[in-house]
């Protein structure tokens, strides 16, 4: 008997140890959409990023799809590689969430002006399901 | 208020968009060459104004103009404003002087009293701008099956061939060098062969620039409702988006001694069949569901 309450402590704090692990390692955060909306003297510009489970990600400024590649995650380092410059090169952003639904883009490297002009201190807010 | 008058400086500008009283001989539109039907552009290479005179140039699309940072193939318009007044003057399109055109509108109740119910004041050059300007800035187009793919996952959206083509767009073909962002023609001007200094002789951007790296430079075409909008290029020189894929693919078959064009096209494409109608496909999927039968 005491063998199989041993066995069931040990398999249930497997079960905690590797929930709590893939909860660190796949951080999941950043999947879905995520808006911006920019004032511009003529009129306003609506930006919304989507990150997929499949790592690509799009670019969409009022409805228009404009940008479109692939990203990946380590620790707080985003990778981005998109048609807006060479698609094999890959930018490097440090990225952070706060308050509660938004995030943070800062440039650690990124050789793609067009990129590093619209990415680098992008601030963007989670959208609600619809 | 009757149901015509317009409400907004939008509405004011799309009734004087389509009203000849803004031409000399009172016959030439906006609308006469920007058509509604072909997302505001013309089915002819060069349009007929006021008496038939030909212009040198292929009308564009007058729509998805608000991302845009100048106008005309030259870009020697900077705002929509300043670009709005400057057809009503030239003497190939509608040849009538602004302060004519002013006066007309001053002595025509309907507008007067429209301008001044909408900007408190009579129709100016300023107010005129701003109503055919506010107008152009209300033509986007953001409903294509491509962005229904690209925004909505619509995976159905477009086929498999319109996909491949958007990879080659990216990568092989090199589109997206010069046609990138929302309506896939960024900032620059650039030459992609159509100057030979013999056949070919509109020089573009440089004849505003004055500088001679700009020889042939043209603004980059936007490509969205590209497949409504034949022909194509400053001059309209091809008929279909087969004949510019075919000449991207090797830019010396058709115009073999350009000057300065751009060293991306230096080489052959080197598209195989499947692969140009995929990259036709594609374009053909950035066309906006009102356009689509
Ligand atoms: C006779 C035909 C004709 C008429 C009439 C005409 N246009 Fe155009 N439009 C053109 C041509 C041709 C061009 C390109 C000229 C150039 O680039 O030098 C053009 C260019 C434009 C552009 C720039 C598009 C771009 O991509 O840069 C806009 C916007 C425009 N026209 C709006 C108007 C408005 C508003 C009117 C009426 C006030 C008007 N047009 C009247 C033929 C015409
Ligand atoms: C070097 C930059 C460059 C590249 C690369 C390029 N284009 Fe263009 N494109 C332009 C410019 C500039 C124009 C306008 C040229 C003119 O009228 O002289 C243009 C015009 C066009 C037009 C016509 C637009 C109109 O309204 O008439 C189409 C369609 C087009 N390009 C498609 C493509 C496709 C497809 C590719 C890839 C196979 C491609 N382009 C590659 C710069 C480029």
């Amino acid at each position: 008997m005491t063998v199989m309450k041993n066995t069931l402590i040990i398999l249930g704090s497997i079960a905690i140890l590797s929930f709590t692990f893939s909860f660190t390692v796949r951080d999941n955060r950043i999947l879905g959409r995520w808006n911006k909306i920019q004032k511009t003297p003529d009129g306003p510009l609506d930006l919304v990023f989507i990150f997929r489970a499949d790592s690509t990600y799009d670019g969409i400024v009022n409805g228009k799809a404009f940008i479109n590649g692939k990203y990946f995650i380590k620790n707080d380092t985003i990778s981005v590689s998109d048609n807006s410059c060479n698609i094999a090169y890959y930018g490097t952003y440090r990225i952070k969430y706060f308050a509660q639904d938004s995030l943070s883009f800062t440039a650690i490297s990124d050789t793609c002006k067009e990129r590093y002009e619209g990415a680098h201190g992008l601030r963007v807010k989670k959208m609600q399901k619809k | 208020m009757h149901e015509s008058e317009p409400a907004s400086a939008m509405e004011l500008g799309k009734l004087l968009f389509s009203d000849p009283i803004l031409s000399g001989n009172r016959t030439v539109s906006c609308a006469s060459c920007h058509k509604e039907n072909f997302a505001f552009a013309d089915t002819l290479a060069l349009s007929p104004g006021v008496n038939g005179r030909l212009g040198t140039r292929n009308t564009p699309s007058a729509m998805n103009m608000r991302l845009q940072e100048s106008f005309f193939w030259d870009g020697r318009a900077s705002t929509l404003e300043e670009q709005a007044l400057i057809p009503i003057e030239n003497p190939l399109e509608m040849d009538l002087p602004v302060d004519s055109a002013i006066a007309r509108l001053n002595s025509n109740a309907f507008y007067q009293q429209s301008f001044l119910r909408i900007f408190k004041e009579n129709p100016s050059k300023k107010s005129l701008a701003k109503a055919l300007s506010d107008f152009e800035r209300s033509l986007e187009t953001n409903n294509s099956p491509f962005d229904d793919w690209r925004v909505n996952d619509n995976e159905d959206a477009v086929s498999a061939s319109a996909k491949r083509g958007f990879k080659l767009f990216n990568t092989k073909a090199k589109c997206i060098q010069c046609h990138f962002g929302p309506d896939f023609n960024n900032v620059e001007f650039r030459n992609i062969g159509l100057f030979d200094g013999r056949m070919h002789v509109d020089s573009g951007r440089s004849a505003i620039t004055h500088k001679k790296s700009d020889l042939g430079k043209f603004k980059i075409g936007s490509l969205r409702n590209i497949a409504v909008t034949a022909p194509y290029m400053h001059n309209g020189m091809f008929k279909s988006l087969k004949e510019v894929i075919d000449y991207y693919d090797n830019p010396d078959l058709i115009i073999p001694k350009a000057m300065n064009r751009d060293t991306i096209l230096i080489r052959p494409l080197q598209l195989t069949d499947t692969e140009k109608l995929d990259l036709e496909n594609f374009l053909i999927s950035l066309t906006d569901r009102r356009f689509l039968k």
